[in-house]
Order: structure tokens, then C-alpha cells, then sequence
């Protein structure tokens, strides 16, 4: 069964019709990437599923039997979306463990966020390491570890990534991936992953999209577009 | 940064240059002859002179600084260099004054000033020489300072200024000191030499001392037991409290009147302290719920108004403060539902817009009935307790103590709440704030309504203490000190509120004398503040203790692998 259904996802910035009916499902399990170029409509699909964005009256955005358009943002996080957005955003000033425990703020269970964090300082060891520094000093890479760590902590049934791999060395991007098949893996997290690094990205999904100026212009297999000539030419650059 | 480029000469060229530049300013605005009649020390050097020699001392000092770092050989020659081009720029002005006639263009101009600029009973050349070479020898000065170590350096400075403070506030204190200590100190006209010099000797060594054991006494304590700290912190409050209680006593009318005056900022700034500090909602209208609860307090409570009369009996204080609270929260939250939503920049107008509608609304003719309008409203009730009716400043003291307090423990208490830790996460990025699932809204109205709830308490003690109230005291320049008070003390940081206080409001008070050149230094601390201490005199510093305490944990892992215990940030 589909835990995120989307039907003609329509946004306008104002008179920009930035998605133009978007079409999308993420089953129970599954790693989904949208890929495409920039300014296709990545991270407003991505906003628009949070709940940051306003979508037309004939949208429907349903996950696990829900009208996601019907609640606010932060509903929308309880129910077990969570969304890393674009560009590391940590809060700068706050420390690494801070910032962790700012993920879990919603949850009640004291043993399993104490569970949760030894999870994620296990995934993540720099985080470990670096629990009492300021997160606004983490290098790039840290950041986006400590991000996706701090969404780890609340505890996601579907993770929206923006973008994970942006601006990372090759090396991090790989262990950004890693982590990425981990909790899909081991935690059973269903992710939807919004990356232009497409190859990294279609070499870890288990289906894919291809967003283009605010359309789905092709979507299956992952592995089938890996080594389908449009994609090639149009976004592996090989 | 310092090190890019080596100290040059042609540096202590410049700072004499600024520091001339800014000595012949002082004097044409006027200020140095509205202060050449105080005397600093009685028949030895008046407060125009000290401040001369202030300029070419900081000059002196900068410049000499710089040497010492990168060309220690220097240090001296740049300190003599900058001393004395301050001196020589005086001289020309006062030499220039009178043959060039400025009066037209400076009024402040006159030969009074350049007879003032000179030193005692001097003119023409020989006046000027001596002039230069005394500048010359305060940059000396300065330059020897530089050599001493830091700790005997910033104690002298520190020593130096309280010694000027000492001279200025000389009507302030003399009434409430003891009357022999007063004989010692003071003079007919500012300190007694001996007064001065023990004064400076005194205030040295405690400065001295204090920041010599301090770091090793918070070393000691920090390493306490936790109860022994807890019984510690407790004894240290509650005397302090005492002695805040037993203050009135000592202060005599007008000194409690200004601590009055600072206790309103002090609430209103502790309220503030939550919406920008805490929430990151740049408020620039606060003064409309200080207004609210002013308003509310008068309109409830003077016999005047027969229209409102006709509708609302004439209520006490007693009910109306709660009222007037109540008025400003709901104000808060009205205003809060439909601003919210906006950021920022935006934000800040549409508070600033809100701010002036508030003051001319109460203005305006049409509901002059209702509001008094530019009359305003007189008759304002006391606050009455088991009969007696509190007027005096320092009844009113004690009322606006308990407030103050009450907003220590309220805004304290969230401070470190779960909803602390919300608020910091709106302040930092509401998007993401939003993915940790934090109801923006509902938390944005919610440091809305408390800072709006502290001011309308301000407001409701202010109003009655006036017992009279005009629109006139409702102008955006309240929100703008409420958010310098802020910001000087350290914006977040609940004792920072009080010590900005104190120095932005309480000061300026106190040298009420000097008429509008106490502006001047209100200008010059936000400059100065901004430029070397942006953190505020009294920075939040509650988030560097907890990352202290972090590494200070032997072996957090063994014991916690997720190191929740030690840390603060659990959701209770
Ligand atoms: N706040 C906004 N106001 C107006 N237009 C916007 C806004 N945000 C995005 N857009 C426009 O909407 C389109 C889609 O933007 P979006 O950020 O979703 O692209 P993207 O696929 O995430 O791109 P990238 O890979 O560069 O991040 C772009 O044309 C962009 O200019
Ligand atoms: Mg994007």
C-alpha cells in the first residue's frame, strides 16, 4: 500500500505555476528519489508535502490515510513526516546535542529518544565526538550529518531529504549514502530523496521521478534509469 | 588582523588626529563649557578638563596599545605623538577663536570657551605650549600604562572612572551617605583632594582584588558539591534580596524616584527580553501595550471621564491591575494573530506602525471622551494597602520591586522550560523550528503575550505612580530604550536586563544636570558597545556553562552512552 499518495500536486508562487500537477506515490519501505535540474520544483514538492507551502483546493497529498493538506506543519511532523531541508540548517547556536534533542521535541518516551540518540551518535561518530561544540562551527559535512541526525530523532516513518549530497566532498557524499541505505535498511524508514546528483541517487532508490519545470516527464525503476539514454544524457553527464 | 600591517608613527599621527578632531567637537557643541563649572577634584581640575585629557588619554591609550603589540620600542614616543596632537589641535582652537571670529558659524564659539580651553589663567602662545605638553604628558601616561599587567591596567581605568562618576553624582550621594564621609569627600565643588586620591586607592584595590580572586572563587564553587552550591546561591539571593528590600531606606526620595523610573525599563525590558531575546520577534511598537496598561490603569481608576463613568464604575487599583495586565495580553494576542505570520524586517513595521496607532488613538479628539485625549487623564488611584495609600517613590520602590521579581521568576522559569528551548529553535529558523513539529504560531503568540502582559504590568505602576498621564509619554522612543536596554546588557540574558537598566536609563537620570549632552552618552555607550562588546555587558551566558559542565563530565560515556543526564535539554 502507498504511505504517500500525491495527486495533481498544483503550487504557484504567485504567478509562477512552479508544480503543474505532480503525480507521485512512496510505498511502505521504499527509497524514491526526484531528481531533475535546478529549479524543476525539487524542494517545493518537498515544502509542499511538510505543509510549508499552500497547494491548489484540487491537490491531495495522502499519506498513511491522511489529508496532509488539512493540517499544519507541525501536525504534519507528528505524524511521522520529517523533512531535512536544502542547506544544512542547524540551528547554529545551539550545540550538537542541543540540536539533537531539539529533533525529539515532540516525543514523550524518555527511553526510546535516549535509544534514538545513541542510534544516531552510533551512525553519525563525528557527532559523537563533537557533541558539546556549537553546530554553526561543524564543517558542511558535519552539518548535514547533524540535520539529518536531527531528524532521525523524531522518530520518522517517511524522511523528505533536500539535497543531502550538496556541496560534499565525493568521500561524504558516499558516507551520506551509506547512512541513507542504513535507516532504510535497518530502521525500515521509508525516504524520499530529492538529489541532482542523480547517479548516487538512482544507484540506492528502489524507484525514481524526473522532475522537469514543474512536471513529471519519467518515472520506474531505478536501476532501469540508470542505464536509460535520456537519463544518461540528461543527468548523468556521461 | 592586527598583525597585517607593523605599527607605524603615522598611526599615532591618526589617533591624535580622531581624538583632536574630537576635543574641538566637544567643545563647539558646547558641552565643555556646560561642564567647566563642576569641579572633578575642588580647585585642582574641573570636569571640562577631565574631559580633555579623557580624549587625549584614549587616544594616547589606542595608539599606544598598538605600539606595544607589534614595536614595543614605541610604545612611549606613540603615546607622547597622540597626547600631544590632541593638546596642539585644542591649542589652535583656542588660539583661533577669537581672531576668526566662529561665533557665526559655532554659537558655542565665544572667548569664554577659548579662556576655558586654556589652561588656568593663561593665553596666547605660552598658554598653547603649556596646553601641548600637558596633553603630551597624559599620553605619557597612558603610554606607561600599557607596560603594567592587565590586571593592574583595567584596574586603575576602572578606579579613574569611578572617580569621575564619583564627582558627578556628588548631589546624588551626598544626601544619602553618611555626613562624615560626605566632610571627607566632598568639597563645596566636587571631591576634596584627599577624598579623591583615597577614593581612586580604595576603588583600585577592590577592583584589584575582585577580579583577581573572582576567577578562582567561581573555579571553587563550581567544584562545590551541588547541594553546597544550592545552599550557597540561596544564601547569596536572599541576602541580596534583603538589602534590595532595605534599600528605600538609604536612597532618600530622589534616588528611589530614578529607581522607579529604572524598575519600569526593568519590567518592560524583562517582558521584551522574551518576544526578542528568547522568540527573535523584533518588536519595535512594545510601547503599546506599556500604553495599554497605562491606560487602562487611568480609565479605571480617576473619577474624571463621565462618559466612561456612565459604564464602568470607578474601580481601585488593586482591581484594575489585573485588569490592565489582562488588557495588554489580549492586546498581544490580538495584534500577534494576523503580524505573526510575517518576518523579520516586516515584522518590525508592521509592530512600528502598531506602536503609533496606539499613541494616536489616545490622542485623538474623537476619543477624547473615553481617553482624555491630549489633556489626558488625571486622578490616577494609588495602590492602597490596609488603608494607607502608597505616593511616595519609595512606596511605590517596594510595589515595583515585587513586580520585577515576579517577572524574574516568569520569564526565568520559561526561559528554561521546554518552551525555552522552542522559542530558541523559532529564534534560530522557523522553517526548521517547524520540521521539530514546534507550532510556530501558537509559540510566537505566546512570547507575544507575555512580553505584552509585563509591559501592560509596567505600564498599569507607572500610570499610577504619575497619577496623571499625557499621550505625550507613549512615543516610539520608549520601545527604541526598552530594546537599547536590551541589547546593551545582553540581549537573552535576564541580569543583563537589570545592568542595562541601570547604565541606559538609571544614568542618564542621574546626570539629569548636563541637560541633553547626557544623550551624548547614551550615543557613545551604543557606539561603543556595538563596536568592542556586541555581546552585551552581561551576555546570556547559561548555554557556555551548560557546554562547560559537558566537558567536565569525566566519563560521560561509560556511565550514559547518550549523555542525556547531564545535560538540560530532556523534554520533561
Ligand atoms: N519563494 C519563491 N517565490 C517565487 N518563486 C519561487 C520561490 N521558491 C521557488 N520558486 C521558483 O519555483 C521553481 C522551483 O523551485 P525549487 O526550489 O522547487 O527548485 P529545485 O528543483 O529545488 O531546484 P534546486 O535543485 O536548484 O534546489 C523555480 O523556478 C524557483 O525560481
Ligand atoms: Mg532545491
Amino acid at each position: 500500500m502507498a504511505l504517500l499518495e500525491i495527486k495533481n500536486l498544483h503550487v504557484y508562487y504567485g504567478h509562477i505555476h512552479a508544480l503543474k500537477g505532480i503525480n507521485l506515490t512512496v510505498d511502505e519501505g521504499e527509497v524514491v528519489t526526484l531528481i531533475g535540474s535546478n529549479g524543476a520544483g525539487k524542494t517545493t514538492t518537498l515544502r509542499a508535502i511538510s505543509g510549508l507551502l499552500k497547494t491548489t483546493e484540487d491537490t491531495s497529498v495522502m499519506y498513511d490515510g491522511i489529508e496532509l493538506r488539512q493540517l499544519r506543519p507541525h501536525q504534519i511532523v507528528e505524524k511521522g513526516v520529517i523533512h531535512v531541508p536544502e542547506g544544512r540548517r542547524v540551528f547554529s547556536r545551539m550545540s550538537v546535542q542541543e540540536n539533537l534533542m531539539m529533533g525529539a521535541y515532540a516525543r514523550k518516551n524518555r527511553h526510546q529518544i535516549a535509544d534514538d540518540l545513541a542510534y544516531v551518535l552510533k551512525l553519525f561518530p563525528r557527532l559523537q565526538e563533537r557533541r558539546a561544540q556549537h553546530a554553526g562551527t561543524l564543517s558542511g559535512g558535519e552539518q548535514q550529518m547533524l540535520a539529518m541526525g536531527r531528524a532521525l530523532m523524531a522518530n520518522p516513518k517517511l524522511l523528505l531529504l533536500d539535497e543531502p549530497s550538496m556541496g560534499l566532498a565525493p568521500v561524504l557524499v558516499e558516507t551520506i549514502f551509506d547512512s541513507i541505505e542504513q535507516l532504510n535498511k535497518q530502521r525500515g524508514i521509508t525516504i524520499l530523496l530529492v538529489e541532482q546528483n542523480a547517479q548516487m541517487a538512482l544507484s540506492i532508490a528502489n524507484r525514481a521521478y524526473v522532475l522537469e519545470t514543474g512536471r513529471i516527464t519519467m518515472s520506474g525503476n531505478a536501476q532501469e534509469m540508470l542505464h536509460d539514454e535520456k537519463v544518461i544524457s540528461a543527468y548523468l553527464g556521461l | 588582523m592586527q598583525k597585517a600591517k607593523p605599527f607605524r608613527l603615522m598611526d599615532a599621527v591618526r589617533l591624535g588626529l580622531f581624538g583632536g578632531i574630537a576635543a574641538v567637537l566637544i567643545a563647539l557643541v558646547g558641552m565643555i563649557e556646560a561642564f567647566n563649572k563642576r569641579e572633578v577634584i575642588n580647585g585642582v581640575i574641573s570636569m571640562s578638563q577631565v574631559m580633555l585629557m579623557a580624549v587625549a588619554f584614549v587616544s594616547a591609550f589606542f595608539a599606544a596599545a598598538q605600539a606595544h603589540k607589534s614595536k614595543p620600542g614605541q610604545t612611549i614616543p606613540a603615546g607622547l605623538i597622540a597626547g600631544a596632537i590632541v593638546g596642539v589641535l585644542v591649542a589652535i582652537l583656542a588660539l583661533a577663536i577669537v581672531p576668526l571670529n566662529m561665533r557665526e558659524v559655532f554659537v558655542n564659539a565665544t572667548p569664554r570657551l577659548a579662556k576655558i580651553l586654556m589652561p588656568q589663567g593663561m593665553e596666547g602662545i605660552a598658554g598653547a605650549a603649556v596646553l601641548v605638553v600637558g596633553a603630551a604628558l597624559v599620553g605619557l601616561l597612558a603610554a606607561v600604562l600599557t607596560y603594567l599587567p592587565g590586571l593592574l591596567r583595567r584596574s586603575i581605568l576602572i578606579s579613574l572612572v569611578a572617580v569621575v562618576l564619583l564627582a558627578l553624582l556628588k548631589d546624588v550621594l551626598l544626601p544619602v551617605i553618611p555626613e562624615g564621609l560626605g566632610d571627607f569627600l566632598y568639597a563645596s565643588n566636587g571631591l576634596t583632594l584627599v577624598g579623591a586620591v583615597t577614593s581612586f586607592i580604595v576603588v583600585a584595590l577592590i577592583a584589584y582584588f575582585w577580579m583577581r580572586v573572582r576567577p578562582s572563587t567561581s573555579k571553587r564553587i563550581a567544584a562545590m558539591p551541588p547541594a553546597q552550591r544550592r545552599t550557597m546561591s540561596f544564601v547569596v539571593t536572599i541576602s541580596f534580596l534583603i538589602v534590595l528590600f532595605l534599600l528605600p531606606a538609604v536612597l532618600g526620595s530622589y534616588l528611589s524616584e530614578v529607581s522607579d523610573l529604572v524598575g519600569f525599563y526593568i519590567i518592560m525590558a524583562l517582558g521584551l527580553n522574551v518576544v526578542v531575546g528568547f522568540a527573535g520577534l523584533l518588536d519595535l511598537g512594545y510601547v503599546a501595550f506599556f500604553a495599554i496598561g497605562a491606560y487602562t490603569m487611568a480609565v479605571l481608576t480617576t473619577p474624571e471621564l463621565p462618559l466612561v463613568r456612565g459604564y464602568i464604575p470607578q474601580l481601585s487599583f488593586w482591581v484594575a491591575l489585573p485588569i490592565s495586565v489582562g488588557m495588554a495580553l489580549l492586546a498581544g494576542i490580538f495584534l500577534g494573530v494576523p503580524v505573526l505570520k510575517t518576518r523579520g524586517d516586516y515584522l518590525a513595521i508592521i509592530t512600528l506602525g502598531f506602536g503609533e496607532i496606539i499613541r494616536l488613538l489616545v490622542l485623538s479628539d474623537a476619543l477624547k471622551p473615553g481617553l482624555g485625549g491630549a489633556q489626558g487623564v488625571t486622578g490616577v488611584a494609588r495602590p492602597v494597602l490596609g488603608g494607607i495609600v502608597s505616593d511616595t517613590p519609595q512606596e511605590f520602590y517596594y510595589f515595583i520591586l515585587i513586580s520585577i521579581l515576579i517577572a524574574w521568576f516568569i520569564t526565568s522559569r520559561l526561559k528554561k522550560s521546554r518552551l525555552g528551548r522552542a522559542w530558541m529553535a523559532v529564534r534560530e529558523d522557523e522553517d526548521v523550528a517547524a520540521a521539530m513539529s514546534i507550532n510556530l504560531v501558537g509559540y510566537k503568540l505566546l512570547a507575544f503575550a507575555t512580553g505584552a502582559a509585563l509591559a501592560g504590568l509596567s505600564g498599569a505602576f507607572f500610570g499610577s505612580k504619575l497619577g496623571s498621564m499625557v499621550p505625550a509619554s507613549f512615543n516610539v522612543l520608549v520601545s527604541i530604550n526598552v530594546l537599547a536596554v536590551l541589547i546593551v546588557g545582553g540581549m537573552g540574558s535576564l541580569p543583563g536586563v537589570v545592568v542595562g537598566a541601570i547604565v541606559l536609563i538609571g544614568l542618564p537620570e542621574l546626570l539629569r544636570e548636563f541637560n541633553e549632552f547626557r544623550w551624548w552618552v547614551y550615543g557613545i555607550v551604543l557606539v561603543v558597545m556595538m563596536l568592542y562588546r556586541p555581546e552585551g555587558l552581561w551576555p546570556d551566558a547559561t548555554r557556555e556553562r551548560e557546554l562547560l559542565d559537558f566537558e567536565d563530565e569525566p566519563n560521560v560515556d561509560s556511565e550514559d552512552p547518550t549523555g542525556l543526564a547531564p545535560s538540560a535539554t530532556i523534554p520533561s
